[in-house]
């Protein structure tokens, strides 16, 4: 009889245990499915769409190395004189940002996936408050939109939002997408090939002189119209971006997006994005272009915003295949 | 009194059975966490490798050496239904890392085993078959899991209730626990 309830004992423990790493029983964890819902709930997303930044259209082009960057990471893309054919896509989220995906594929197979945003610091410092954030634009039943009371709530318990507010407000709205600064947001760990690790942050710099839109005209520019302008852009030849690295020091805010680091880090010249065409959407809309597949000499960073982006991403990416696939 | 379990059988037995159960946890834990995922998809796709070359070299050593038979004292439908569960976790043990890596390949994601080894597609880019074998690799996960459960009780009843010597075969002379 000891010997049953010792069985059905061991039994029922590795069955209770397996639940709770799938995160079955809940204990107050955020999971990446949670968050996934709240993104949608904030912005409901059509059948087979990305769950974010849903529209937007494909590009191709190259990462042209400046071999300055090698001491930093031991990235392949990075080595003297490489040139790496890359796939990407521009895409637009609300009026607001705009963004510039890019998958760099190496001759062995290693791939380097990029998120990039125009804006150079994120609303806020973590996973959970980006998800608290979401909840409280979710649409309320009675008025089909968000509560104010529950966005106010969200703002005065992070001021963090406020920071960006600001920022937003004084931003210079630029009039495309060749003529803007695109930022990783997030940190990554560096490694070169000596071991030696730093944490850095990326910027592309537009080589095509910034046009900034006065407050009517920005009202006027729309998806097509942003796209229109980089089609039209790429016929007078290739739109090009320098690629530098920020090197954080220590005691800087490495695992916080929503912080900028000091303007006197030190900068390395990587190189070029240059893009060359506008492709069809079949060539970039299958990629899910994960922030954290990164080739050997790049690594997280352990910014939990960054682990939320490739998890909601992931999840976006196995719900849009699977209404894709029933269609 | 039944012999043990050849040498190879007991150690490809005792890693693999570490490797599984720390996968099926890694696996379901990965998916459903945002700050453990990177670090858990790290290890899962080498450690899905391991158990396949571990798998293939299980099987080899099974079909060449034929384990003893199960003491008399065995009814025969308990002898077949223990056939069945070994071999619906060979079967699983094999299908489950190809599955995972056909998945990847279908899903357009490099498939990385080290910092610098990315193995080649398996499968062509497609978003059915992604979505077909993603299903397939989680409901099969999670079938390994319940024959894994199954598999520890049906060898403590052997060890704690008929106490048959079974148990003790998996275990090198003199090291079974009590």
């Amino acid at each position: 009889m000891v010997a049953l309830c010792a069985i059905v004992a061991v039994a029922g423990g590795l069955v209770l245990a397996f639940a709770w790493a799938a995160h079955w029983i809940p204990g107050g964890r955020l999971t990446a499915a949670a968050m996934t819902d709240a993104v949608e709930a904030a912005n409901p997303p059509g059948s087979g769409d990305r769950r974010a930044h849903a529209t937007g259209f494909c590009v191709a082009g190259r990462f042209e190395s400046s071999g300055l960057a090698q001491r930093i990471s031991r990235a392949a893309v990075f080595a003297p004189g490489a040139v790496t054919p890359l796939v990407g896509r521009m895409s637009t989220a609300g009026r607001m940002v705009r963004s510039m995906s890019l998958l760099l594929r190496m001759d062995d197979g290693q791939e380097w996936r990029m998120a990039l945003n125009n804006t150079p610091f994120f609303p806020v410092a973590t996973a959970e408050t980006f998800h608290a954030l979401n909840l409280a634009n979710r649409p309320v039943m009675a008025t089909g939109r968000p509560d104010p009371a529950a966005q106010a709530e969200v703002r005065a318990a992070h001021p963090e939002l406020l920071v960006f507010a600001e920022w937003a407000q004084s931003a210079q709205q630029t009039s495309g997408f060749a003529d803007t600064d695109y930022h990783s947001v997030n940190s990554f760990r560096a490694v070169n090939a000596s071991g030696a690790e730093a944490y850095v942050r990326w910027t592309l710099q537009p080589h095509d002189a910034m046009v900034g839109l006065q407050p009517l005209e920005s009202m006027s520019v729309t998806p097509d119209s942003l796209a229109d302008g980089l089609r039209a852009r790429l016929m007078n030849g290739p739109v090009s971006w320098t690629m530098t690295l920020h090197v954080a020091e220590g005691g800087d805010p490495v695992l916080d997006p929503s912080r900028q680091w000091p303007a006197t880090r030190q900068r390395v010249v990587a190189g070029q994005v240059v893009l060359t065409t506008v492709t069809g959407d079949d060539q970039c809309h299958a990629i899910n272009f994960d922030p954290l597949i990164l080739p050997a000499g790049l690594e997280h960073s352990g910014d939990s915003v960054l682990a939320a982006r490739s998890a909601v991403y992931a999840h976006s990416f196995n719900r849009r295949m699977r209404e894709a696939a029933g269609q | 009194m039944t012999t043990s379990h050849n040498t190879v059988v007991q150690l490809l037995h005792w890693v693999m059975a570490a490797a599984i159960l720390a996968m099926l946890f890694i696996g379901v834990w990965m998916t459903a966490s945002i700050s453990d995922r990177p670090r858990l998809i790290a290890v899962h796709q080498p450690l899905g490798l391991l158990i396949l070359v571990l798998g293939v070299v299980r099987l080899a050593n099974r079909l060449l050496a034929r384990p003893s038979p199960l003491p008399p004292s065995i009814p025969r439908w308990q002898v077949r239904m223990a056939g069945l569960s070994h071999a619906l976790m060979y079967a699983l043990f094999l299908t489950l890392p190809l599955i995972g890596w056909a998945m990847l390949s279908a899903g357009g994601y490099p498939v990385r085993v080290t910092q610098s080894l990315v193995l080649p597609p398996i499968a062509p880019r497609d978003a059915t078959s992604y979505t077909l074998l993603r299903e397939a690799h989680r409901v099969l996960a999670h079938a390994l899991f319940a024959l894994v459960v199954l598999h520890i009780a049906a060898a403590l009843h052997h060890a704690w209730i008929r106490r048959d010597g079974v148990f003790r075969r998996i275990f090198p002379a003199g090291r079974a626990p009590r």
